[in-house]
């Protein structure tokens, strides 16, 4: 009964990353593009970029939503493929809690990555 | 005895992991649906590698420019253009999923006259349209990497 709402936040991480993880490929990946469009973004991959980016809060708000999105929507996905090997009950109540905390780590460790460079 | 055999007939339906590559009657959808989770686990197992790369960054601004140097290589490039590949189809298909599981792309209703045009057929121009955005995005995305 808890798949329903499960779900819906799983649609609604999707519209979170088709607009933030969007933005951050087409800044980090597709510099030449728009460059050729006027918008020169520098090398953002650089250093000086990358601490500039971690020492904003405005960017660190926006990983942070980026991470939990991700992370919720890849998780969720991950265990819907698992559920269709057929487990039994206890394997998959293993394996809920067992993406639970390695989430949260994740989510924890990747956060704590920009906050303290 | 009746429950028994009704519970037969839905194991014999249940396709399992061979559901996974087997389209059957489903066509088109099901291999896109195969595709999205392929590169569904591709981009969260790449998310998981960023995320270890970046750990980089705790040690000191040497260490990240070094890595930085080694990924500056034609397969690495390449391997970054999948992944934006793989982000397009996966954000471009999730939208047809969502757009037909909310109902928007189910068309009005239709009496079933002779012959008969199933919901998969009626839905599929909007495959098309999906796909040839895809191929556009795509190769509009080359010239980033050439």
């Amino acid at each position: 009964m808890r798949e329903v709402p499960l779900r819906l936040w799983q649609l609604i991480a999707a519209a979170v990353i088709f607009f933030l993880v969007g933005t951050h490929l087409i800044i980090m990946h597709l510099g030449d593009i728009l460059s050729f469009f006027g918008a020169d973004m520098g090398e953002p991959t650089a250093w000086s970029s990358v601490m500039e980016r971690a020492s904003s809060a405005w960017w660190t708000v926006f990983y942070g939503i980026v991470l939990a999105a991700v992370l919720y929507h890849g998780f969720l996905g991950l265990r819907n493929v698992i559920s269709e090997l057929s487990l039994s009950p206890a394997a998959m109540r293993v394996i809920n809690r067992a993406l639970i905390v390695v989430g949260i780590g994740i989510f924890a460790f990747a956060l704590y990555i920009p906050i303290s460079t | 005895m009746k429950a028994q055999s009704s519970e037969r007939r839905y194991l014999e339906n249940y396709l399992g992991i061979k559901g996974w590559v087997w389209g059957g009657r489903y066509r088109l959808e099901r291999y896109l649906y195969t595709l999205h989770r392929i590169s569904g686990l591709a981009l969260l197992f790449y998310f998981l590698l960023h995320i270890a790369m970046n750990g980089f960054r705790l040690s000191s601004g040497e260490s990240w420019t070094s890595l930085m140097d080694i990924f500056d290589t034609p397969i690495v490039k390449f391997g970054e253009y999948l992944v934006l590949a793989g982000f397009t189809f996966h954000a471009l298909n999730g939208l047809r999923l969502i757009l037909q599981e909310l109902g928007y792309t189910l068309g009005r209703p239709k009496p079933p006259v002779y012959p008969y045009v199933d919901a998969l057929e009626r839905r599929r121009p909007i495959v098309f349209v999906m796909g040839g955005v895809i191929i556009i995005l795509l190769v509009v995305f080359i010239f980033n990497f050439i």
